[in-house]
C-alpha cells in the first residue's frame, strides 16, 4: 500500500517479570474464558513499581501518560506500587519506633483497631505505658471498661486509628478475621504468606489516587482477576486486594493507597506524604497540582477528557523547570497509542 | 464516565494499535463553484460585507455551504431552522438593485449558482460513503459530523437509503460521542481539522475513512503532545491512505482549496454582545455591564455567563473525573467545556435561587431581608453615582475595606451578591452610607439571605438530582437539550443545554443579559 506511514514500534511482546513486581500474570475474564492481562495492563502495573521505586531524593520524578483511555490505568498503576513496596519497603523497628511515638499522644478514648495476623479488634485507646523497658499501648476493648488489651512495643505497628467517628464499643468482642479465607489465598499465593499477612495488617499510605472513587470500585474492587496457581488451577481475586485503597475497603484491614476526591472539600488523612501521587485524569490534576510536590507523581491524561489539552500544557510547562531526564529505558516500551513525559524535578 | 470492563478497554487500545485512516476526496464541479463564488463575492463586497444586509446574506450562504459540506446530505436539503432558504435569498437579491446596485449583476449570479445547486438531490457525500460501505460493510459502524444539530437530518438520509435501513450504522458528533464504545470504521464527513485530536490519536475504530470534498483542505499531521518527545512519531501506529481505484482525484489544478476554518460558521461574541448591550440601553439606560463570557449551545442558542472568579454554574458532566460522583454539580465558569450541560431555568423566570430561597424564608422574613438589602445596595449606588467608581473605593479603604476596587465594588452594587465576604468590607460600606450604627442587623440579615441560598441551591440540587437519577444517562448523552420539572417549584423547569462551543474572549455584557438564552440567528 502506497501513501504516508509511520514506523510501528512492536510493543505487544509481554514483558519479562520484573523484579520490582512480586506478581504472578494476572488473569481476566472474558467471555471465552479467562485471558492473561493485556499488555498494556501489565504496562501500568510495572510503570507503578518501577516510579515507587525511584529514589526521592535528590529529586521527585513526574511521568505524564496521555492515555486512549484513562479505564483500569490508575487502579492498575496503584496495584503496582503498593505492590512493589511491600515487598521492597519492609517495617523497620525505626518505623515502629514512629508509630508509637503517634499513639503516645493520642487522647484517651480515641478509636483504635488492633491486628495481628488475619485478626482484628477494635477498641478505644487507654494509655500507654512502659514496664521492665517495654513500652505498651492499652486497649479498652469493652463498653463497660472490663475488657482490655495491652500491646507490647513489637506488635505495635498493628495498632491503626480509626476514623469512623460513629464507632461505638461493644459489650464485649473476640478477634474477628481480617480478610476472607479467599482473599488471603489470592494475597498469599501472589505475594507469599509473610508479605500477605503484612499488607492486610499493616497499613501505610504509599500511593494516593486524586480521582473518582466510583471508577475505582468498579474497576479494583467488581473486576474480577485471577492468578495461576502451581498446579494451573485460578485463583480469584482483584486489584483493590493488592492496591488496598482505605476508602474501599472496611476499615477492620489495614490500607496502602487512599482515593481523593478533587471536587472534595475533605482533607486527606495523611502521617506523612505518600511515596506516589497519582492523578487520574485532567480535571484533578489541574486542581490539584501545587499539592503533594514531594511526591513522585503519574499523571494520567485520557485523550478524551474535554480539559486534556489544558492539562498536557501544564505538564509541558512544568517540564521546562526539570532538573534533568529520566533515562528512557527506566520506562517500559510504551504500549501503542500511549505517550509519555517523564523529567525529575528538583524540590 | 461509562465503565468499562477490560475488553472493552483492549478493544480500545487495539483500535489505536493499527489504525488506518483512508482519504476519499469527492468531486462535484457545480458544488464546487458556488463553494468558490461565495469566497469570491465576499472579497468583492469589501467593507460592505459588514452591513447587516449583506452580513445577513452572506451568513446564510455560508451556513448552505457549510451544511452541504459537513454532512451527508442532498443538496435539496431543508435546514428546519432556516426554511425557505431560497425565497429567502431571492428577496434579498431582489431589493439589491436599489440597494447596492454595483453588486446586483454579482449577486444575482451567486444566487442562481445557489438555485441550480439547492434544487438538486445529488447528493456526492452520501454517494461515496455508500460505495466504500458496499465494499466492506462491517458493523457496527459511525458516521461522525461536525454538529450535533447535523444528527438528526444524517440519520434520515441513513434510514430512508433501504440498503442500509436495518444496518448498525450510527450518527454521532465528538460532542455526543460515547467514547467507551468502539466500531469497525468510523466516517468522518469534512475535513479531519474540523475535529478534536483523540478522534485519530484516540481512535474508536481500526478503520477511519475520511469523506470530503476535494477542494477542502484536509492537512493534518499529528504532532508530539509532549516536550522533550523526539518527532519520529515511532510511538503512534497509523497510516493515511487512499483505497486505489475507489474514489476521484485529488483536487484539479484549477480548483482553489478552500480553508476548513473559514467555512465554519463564525460565532461573533463581540457582535453579539454589542446587539444585547445595544437593546438594553434602550430599555434600561443605567444598568451596569459585567464581563462575561459566550456559550454557544446545541440548537443554535447562546447563554452569557458571567466571568468573575467566584462564578460557579450549575451542570451535569457526565464525564467528571474529579472524582465527585454527582454528575450535577456547581463548575466555575472557566471549567465549563463542551459537552458538558448548562444548566438554565426556562419555565417560571426569574431567579430561581432567590424564589427559592424566599419560599424556604418565608414571605415575612424574606420581604425584610430583602428589603435590608435593597436598601443599602442602593444607597452605595447613589454614592457611586454622586463620586464615581474610583473615589467610592478610596473611600472606602479610607473606612477600612480591604478588598475595595473597582470590580469588588460593582459587584458588591449587584443584586446577585448578598454581602461582601469580609465583615470589614461591609462595615466600610455601612459607614460609608451611613448605616454603621446598625451594621449588626444588617450583617444578621445578610447571613439569613446567605444561608437560605445556600439551602435553596442544596435544595434545587436534591431535586434535580431525583430528576437526573430516573434518567437514562445514556440517552443524555445522545440529546442536545433536556427539560427537567420540578414538581416542587411550582410548574417552573430547568433545562440542560448540551455546551457546544466556549467562546474565548471574554466581552461586556448587560448584567439582566447574564444567564439568559438567546437565538444566534
Amino acid at each position: 500500500m502506497a501513501g504516508l506511514s509511520f514506523n510501528i514500534v512492536s510493543a505487544q511482546a509481554p514483558l519479562r517479570s520484573s523484579e520490582l513486581l512480586p506478581l504472578p500474570r494476572l488473569y481476566y475474564e472474558h467471555s471465552s474464558g479467562w485471558l492473561p492481562l493485556p499488555y498494556w495492563g501489565q504496562f501500568f502495573l510495572e510503570v507503578g513499581a518501577r516510579l515507587a521505586r525511584y529514589p526521592i531524593r535528590p529529586c521527585r520524578c513526574v511521568l505524564g501518560l496521555a492515555v486512549p483511555t484513562k479505564a483500569y490505568a490508575a487502579a492498575l498503576t496503584a496495584t503496582g506500587v503498593a505492590t512493589s513496596l511491600a515487598l521492597a519497603s519492609r517495617f523497620t523497628p525505626a518505623d515502629e519506633a514512629d508509630h508509637a511515638e503517634r499513639l503516645r499522644h493520642l487522647r484517651q478514648g480515641t478509636p483504635l483497631i488492633y491486628r495481628k495476623g488475619n485478626k482484628y479488634t477494635k477498641g478505644v485507646f487507654d494509655r500507654w505505658y512502659v514496664e521492665n523497658s517495654v513500652q505498651y499501648v492499652r486497649l479498652r476493648t469493652g463498653r463497660f471498661g472490663n475488657e482490655a488489651i495491652s500491646i507490647p512495643q513489637g506488635l505495635l505497628l498493628g495498632v491503626d486509628i480509626l476514623r469512623n467517628a460513629a464507632f461505638k464499643l461493644p459489650r464485649r468482642q473476640t478477634m474477628r478475621d481480617i480478610v476472607s479465607n479467599k482473599e488471603l489465598n489470592f494475597l498469599s499465593s501472589c505475594l507469599g504468606d509473610r508479605l500477605a499477612h503484612e499488607i492486610i495488617a499493616y497499613s501505610r499510605l504509599d500511593c494516593l489516587i486524586i480521582g473518582s472513587k466510583e471508577q475505582l470500585r468498579r474497576e479494583a474492587c467488581d473486576t474480577r482477576l485471577a492468578i495461576k496457581s502451581t498446579r494451573s488451577h485460578l485463583i480469584e481475586g482483584s486489584l483493590n486486594m493488592l492496591a488496598r485503597t482505605r476508602e474501599l475497603l472496611g476499615d477492620s484491614s489495614a490500607h496502602r493507597s487512599a482515593v481523593y476526591s478533587s471536587a472534595s472539600s475533605n482533607q486527606v488523612f495523611m502521617d506523612k506524604p505518600p511515596t506516589v501521587v497519582i492523578f487520574n485524569g485532567a480535571t484533578g490534576f489541574l486542581r490539584c497540582r501545587d499539592l503533594w510536590r514531594s511526591s513522585h507523581w503519574i499523571v494520567l491524561l485520557d485523550r478524551t477528557e474535554p480539559r486534556f489539552q489544558e492539562a498536557v500544557e501544564v505538564l509541558n510547562q512544568e517540564y521546562m523547570q526539570r532538573a534533568d531526564e529520566v533515562p528512557s529505558e527506566s520506562l517500559p516500551v510504551l504500549p501503542k497509542g500511549i505517550e509519555a513525559i517523564w523529567y525529575n524535578e528538583a524540590f | 464516565m461509562n465503565f468499562l470492563t477490560i475488553d472493552a478497554a483492549n478493544a480500545i487500545y487495539e483500535c489505536g494499535g493499527g489504525l488506518h485512516i483512508y482519504r476519499h476526496p469527492v468531486a462535484h464541479a457545480g458544488f464546487y463553484r458556488l463553494c468558490y463564488a461565495i469566497n469570491t463575492f465576499e472579497r468583492a463586497l469589501g467593507e460592505a460585507a459588514d452591513d447587516e444586509y449583506w452580513a445577513t446574506f452572506i451568513r446564510l450562504l455560508k451556513r448552505y455551504r457549510f451544511h452541504m459540506l459537513a454532512a451527508p446530505l442532498p443538496f435539496d436539503w431543508q435546514d428546519p431552522r432556516i426554511p425557505d432558504l431560497e425565497q429567502r435569498l431571492s428577496h434579498h437579491v431582489a431589493r439589491c438593485h436599489a440597494i447596492y446596485p454595483q453588486f446586483a449583476s454579482q449577486a444575482h449570479k451567486l444566487f442562481d449558482m445557489f438555485r441550480l445547486i439547492g434544487r438538486s438531490s445529488d447528493n456526492p457525500l452520501l454517494d461515496c460513503f455508500l460505495q466504500v460501505w458496499y465494499a466492506q460493510p462491517e458493523e457496527p459502524s459511525a458516521i461522525l459530523v461536525k454538529e450535533s444539530r447535523l444528527i438528526p437530518a444524517t440519520e434520515a438520509v441513513i434510514q430512508s437509503n433501504q440498503a442500509l435501513a436495518h444496518k448498525r450504522v450510527d450518527v454521532i458528533s465528538p460532542t455526543q460521542a460515547d467514547y467507551a464504545r468502539c466500531y469497525q470504521q468510523l466516517f468522518v464527513i469534512g475535513s479531519v481539522c474540523w475535529f478534536p485530536d483523540h478522534i485519530f490519536s484516540a481512535p474508536r475504530a481500526s478503520t477511519i475513512h475520511v469523506i470530503s470534498y476535494r477542494w477542502l483542505a484536509n492537512r493534518w499531521r499529528p504532532e508530539p503532545l509532549f516536550a522533550g518527545t523526539p518527532d519520529s512519531l515511532s510511538y503512534r501506529s497509523f497510516f493515511i491512505d487512499t483505497i486505489p481505484g475507489m474514489q476521484a482525484a485529488d483536487a484539479e489544478e484549477s480548483e482553489v482549496l478552500l480553508e476548513p476554518k473559514d467555512i465554519l460558521p463564525i460565532i461573533d461574541a463581540k457582535a453579539l454582545s454589542k446587539r444585547l448591550s445595544h437593546t438594553e440601553s434602550v430599555l434600561n439606560p443605567y444598568q451596569e455591564d459585567v464581563p462575561a463570557r459566550l456559550f454557544v449551545l446545541a440548537g443554535d442558542m447562546g447563554v452569557f455567563v458571567e466571568a468573575a472568579d467566584q462564578t460557579k454554574v450549575l451542570a451535569i458532566n457526565l464525564d467528571n473525573d474529579d472524582g465527585n460522583e454527582d454528575h450535577i454539580q456547581r463548575i466555575p465558569f472557566n471549567e465549563l467545556t463542551s459537552g458538558m450541560f448548562i444548566l438554565l431555568r426556562t419555565e417560571g423566570g426569574g431567579d430561581y435561587i432567590v424564589e427559592v430561597a424566599d419560599k424556604l424564608m418565608g414571605p415575612k422574613l424574606a420581604q425584610r431581608v430583602r428589603q435590608s438589602q435593597i436598601r443599602w445596595k442602593s444607597l452605595l449606588r447613589k454614592v457611586v453615582e454622586q463620586r464615581g467608581l474610583f473615589e467610592t473605593c478610596l473611600d472606602l479603604i479610607d473606612l477600612g475595606s480591604q478588598l475595595a476596587n473597582e470590580t469588588n465594588v460593582r459587584n458588591w452594587m449587584a443584586s446577585r451578591t448578598i454581602r461582601p465576604s469580609k465583615e470589614d468590607d461591609f462595615r466600610a460600606i455601612l459607614r460609608l452610607v451611613g448605616l454603621e450604627a446598625e451594621f449588626d442587623a444588617y450583617w444578621k440579615d445578610a447571613k439569613i439571605i446567605l444561608e437560605a441560598h445556600q439551602r435553596a441551591g442544596f435544595h434545587i440540587r436534591k431535586q434535580l438530582l431525583r430528576q437526573v437519577r430516573v434518567s437514562d444517562l445514556q440517552l443524555l448523552r445522545k440529546k442536545d437539550q433536556i427539560k427537567f420539572v420540578l414538581p416542587e417549584a411550582d410548574g417552573g423547569s430547568l433545562t440542560a443545554f448540551r455546551i457546544e462551543y466556549v467562546d474565548p474572549d471574554i466581552v461586556q455584557v448587560p448584567i439582566s443579559r447574564l444567564g439568559e438564552l438567546f437565538p444566534l440567528e
